[in-house]
């Protein structure tokens, strides 16, 4: 009998476990994946809440929170459910809660994560639910294309603005001039002036340059000279082009010859964040308008008894002259899971015109005044004897301005950016040649691209 | 009357049997009734993730649509292909290599130490029992300080003693993954050590006294008293130590994330990153299933291999 009984119970408990992890929802399916579902509850009063995942830098600061109420109570019946993470643990936060199914209706990321998300399925096209909030994702976004087959899945934030920034008191203290504010240093001339402006002998190092560990650090200045061809024509990794091993080269002359960066081994052991630039032990830095949105015009936050300058960002030898931009899109998307597209829309769209302008970045939304923007800007940056004119030219206002790619955003781009990141560093230390780093990365990231391409 | 006899003592002989009978199925009943509460958190923690990992190996899974595709093996096949999974075998068996005889070795010389006669052996064995009761995160904050490639005392004291290039650890393929495995042994050594102590103290003094009588030395009496009568706490320790090491993890996501190079990716980090990293669920399952059995295996033959060198009392 307890034999009988027993029996019976590892049956139910196999038969629910195997229903738990495979049943099927009814109301989900393909057919609602690519379909957003109806959302009426405005129209019938009752509330909705939307689960808004963004990095802490954005929602935790005073104007998200101001942002919030006034759109709050505009719209009093969609309230917003922040979650806020980390810059450095977003990812895996935002992987998670995405593949385990967990109900977000807005989510942020750079370009990398979002197309990462759209090549794995995660996401839901938008054009349809835009027109229903009064958005045409083709026109209302200037040059912004459809992310694929056609259809946008990403509703653009702002185009990353690059450009150098500088600590004037580092300049003045080594007695070298400062970087013109329109005509761009050559990469190779921001070697040289790096090297005359460190000062690593007393207490206090001085590094003439500033990085950060991420891919464009190391590779972007082979995107300028290559048009950002990360990809070869048959959807390969490109990595080992020459371009890039001149881009990998550069910085290892500037980080172990002229030892004016920090060196990487230090770098990661200190787990040095994005933000350090701001505690002024470094000359230069390429960086782009978050670092004016997030720390030089929040002097509560980043104090310094330093002026900051900014001037365009360094090109090469071949572009002298020319005034050149990474070109990465962040960018708010639905995942198509959520319940309420639409409303998640209308947040996204207010967040741009109304949040973004209001916290110091310009939105790609072509509504929104960019004059305001730009006088707004330069008031904040006034104290850094940073010109309207000169924050025009940088942060978006020059039309003449050469975007390439900031990143490899097609093929499997998380293998890319992660694999890069993972080997890049035994060049730096010597461990490995610039050609067996290149020729590593190129050999997992085609094995992975081989591997999407058959999901 | 005999047969009158037997009849009667077959009718008691029929209630005691039911009687005891009776109470056998009373006690199985109160023993099922204790067991419950672990049973029910077995089934739930335990048995059907489990089940639910075995099931996410072989199909393609969307979890925000609750689709399910049936791949069959195909997630397995791809990982026997895969020179990342088998590059973190070998990382594994590495880290364990070093691991586990260093926990164990460490723990037993500790636990002598300790059950030796010497001053101040409370103070001394919190100090060594400090470091599993500490948290990992901050533990593994102060290594990080102390294995600074400029600034670390380590380093430093390298570098004063005329080492012009010292090793830069997390950043050196070669010294990554010691370092790991050496910090994690540094970890759990405390608990080896509180257990082996507790074994020691049971051996009886007895045994020692005999073999001074018999005039062994001190290796000896270590060799032929110690550790056989300390080998049932030894193949615990054993067996929780391999567990331990197939399953490190803080070490390589909060140190390293894998890296440099991969070198440092054990077969719980692939997991990690294949599931949160890529997106890549099932596959991760495939991996965690192959981890399980790998585990099963290796406990099987110490299970197995215990009856030569385990003695029971």
């Amino acid at each position: 009998m307890v034999r009988k009984w027993g029996l019976l119970a590892v049956s139910i408990v196999l038969a629910s476990s195997l229903a738990a992890c495979g049943g099927k929802n009814d109301n989900g399916g393909e057919g609602a994946a690519s379909k957003p579902a109806e959302t009426t509850s405005g129209s019938k009063g009752e509330t909705v809440t939307l689960k808004f995942l963004n990095i802490s830098e954005y929602l935790d600061s005073a104007e998200f929170k101001e942002f919030l109420d006034r759109f709050e109570a505009k719209y009093p019946n969609i309230k917003v459910d922040p979650v806020s993470v980390p810059h450095e643990q977003y990812i895996n936060k935002r992987n998670i809660m995405l593949a385990s199914g967990e109900q977000v209706d807005l989510i942020w990321g750079n370009g990398v994560e979002q197309f990462d998300a759209i090549n794995k399925g995660f996401l839901m096209p938008l054009d349809d639910v835009a027109q229903e909030v009064g958005i045409d994702m083709s026109k209302d976004f200037g040059d912004f294309k459809p992310d694929k087959d056609g259809k946008h899945y990403r509703f653009p934030i702002q185009q990353n603005n690059w450009m150098l920034y500088y600590n004037k008191k580092v300049f003045d203290d080594a007695g070298v001039p400062y970087p013109d504010p329109k005509v761009p240093m050559t990469w190779d001339e921001m070697a040289e002036v790096a090297q005359k402006i460190t000062n690593t002998s007393g207490k206090d190092k001085v590094y003439g340059m500033f990085y950060n560990n991420w891919g464009m650090y190391f590779y972007g200045y082979g995107s300028q000279l290559n048009e950002g061809k990360f990809y070869t024509d048959d959807g390969m990794a490109n990595i080992d082009a020459p371009e890039f091993k001149r881009s990998l080269e550069w910085m290892n002359d500037v980080m172990n010859v002229r030892k004016a960066a920090m060196p990487i081994a230090e770098y990661i052991q200190n787990n040095t964040d994005f933000l350090s630039y701001w505690n002024g032990g470094y000359g230069m830095v390429v960086g782009a308008q978050w670092y004016a949105q997030l720390a030089a015009t929040k002097k509560d936050q980043y104090p310094r008894d330093w002026k900051a300058g900014i001037a365009p960002m360094p090109v090469p030898t071949e572009m002298a002259g020319k005034h050149m931009n990474w070109s990465n899109i962040d960018s708010l998307a639905v995942p198509k899971n959520s319940k309420h597209a639409k409303e998640a829309l209308i947040l996204a769209r207010e967040y741009v015109a109304d949040y973004t302008l209001g916290a110091g970045a310009l939105p790609m939304y072509t509504k929104v005044s960019k004059d305001q923007y730009f006088a707004d800007l330069a008031e904040a940056l006034k104290d850094d004897d940073i010109t309207l004119e000169q924050v025009t030219y940088l942060f978006g206002g020059d039309p003449d301005v050469i975007n390439v790619e900031e990143k490899p955003v097609l093929g499997a781009p998380q293998e890319y950016e992660s694999t890069f990141l993972d080997i890049v560093s035994q060049y730096y230390t010597g461990a490995m040649t610039v050609d067996d780093v290149l020729k590593s990365v190129k050999t997992k990231v085609d094995a992975a691209i081989v591997e999407q391409s058959k999901q | 009357m005999a047969t009158t006899a037997t009849t009667k003592a077959g009718r008691f002989g029929g209630r005691q049997r039911s009687r005891t009978y009776s109470l056998e199925r009373l006690e199985r009943r109160a023993g099922l009734l204790f067991a419950l509460p672990a049973l029910a958190g077995f089934v739930l923690f335990i048995l059907i993730p489990m089940v639910c990992v075995l099931l996410l190996s072989l199909y393609k899974v969307d979890l925000m649509t609750y689709t399910f595709e049936f791949k069959q093996f195909q997630y397995y096949d791809k990982m026997l292909h895969d020179a990342d999974f088998w590059k973190s075998v070998r990382n594994t068996l590495e880290y364990m290599l070093i691991y586990v005889p260093l926990t164990l070795a460490l723990g037993i010389g500790m636990a002598l130490i300790l059950n030796s006669r010497m001053r101040a052996r409370g103070l001394v064995r919190t100090f060594f029992i400090v470091p599993y009761i500490t948290t990992y995160v901050a533990t593994l904050v102060v290594w990080n300080v102390f294995l600074h490639p400029t600034e670390g005392p380590v380093n430093t004291l390298l570098m004063s003693l005329g080492v012009d290039n010292p090793p830069q650890y997390m950043v050196d393929t070669h010294w990554a993954l010691p370092m790991l495995a050496l910090i994690g042994a540094w970890k759990d050594v405390g608990y080896h050590c509180i257990l082996f102590l507790a074994a020691l103290q049971g051996v009886s003094r007895d045994y020692y006294e005999a073999a001074d009588i018999d005039g062994a030395n001190r290796f000896q009496r270590f060799r032929q008293i110690t550790l056989p009568l300390i080998s049932p706490t030894s193949f615990y320790l054993l067996l929780i130590t391999i567990i331990g090491g197939l399953q490190a993890f803080y070490q390589m996501a909060l140190l390293t994330k894998g890296g440099p190079a991969f070198s440092t990716t054990t077969l719980t980090y692939h997991i990690y990153r294949s599931a949160f990293e890529f997106y890549n669920f099932s596959y991760a399952s495939a991996v965690g299933m192959f981890l399980f059995v790998l585990t099963l295996a290796l406990i099987a033959i110490n299970w197995f291999a215990q009856k030569k060198w385990v003695f029971y009392q």
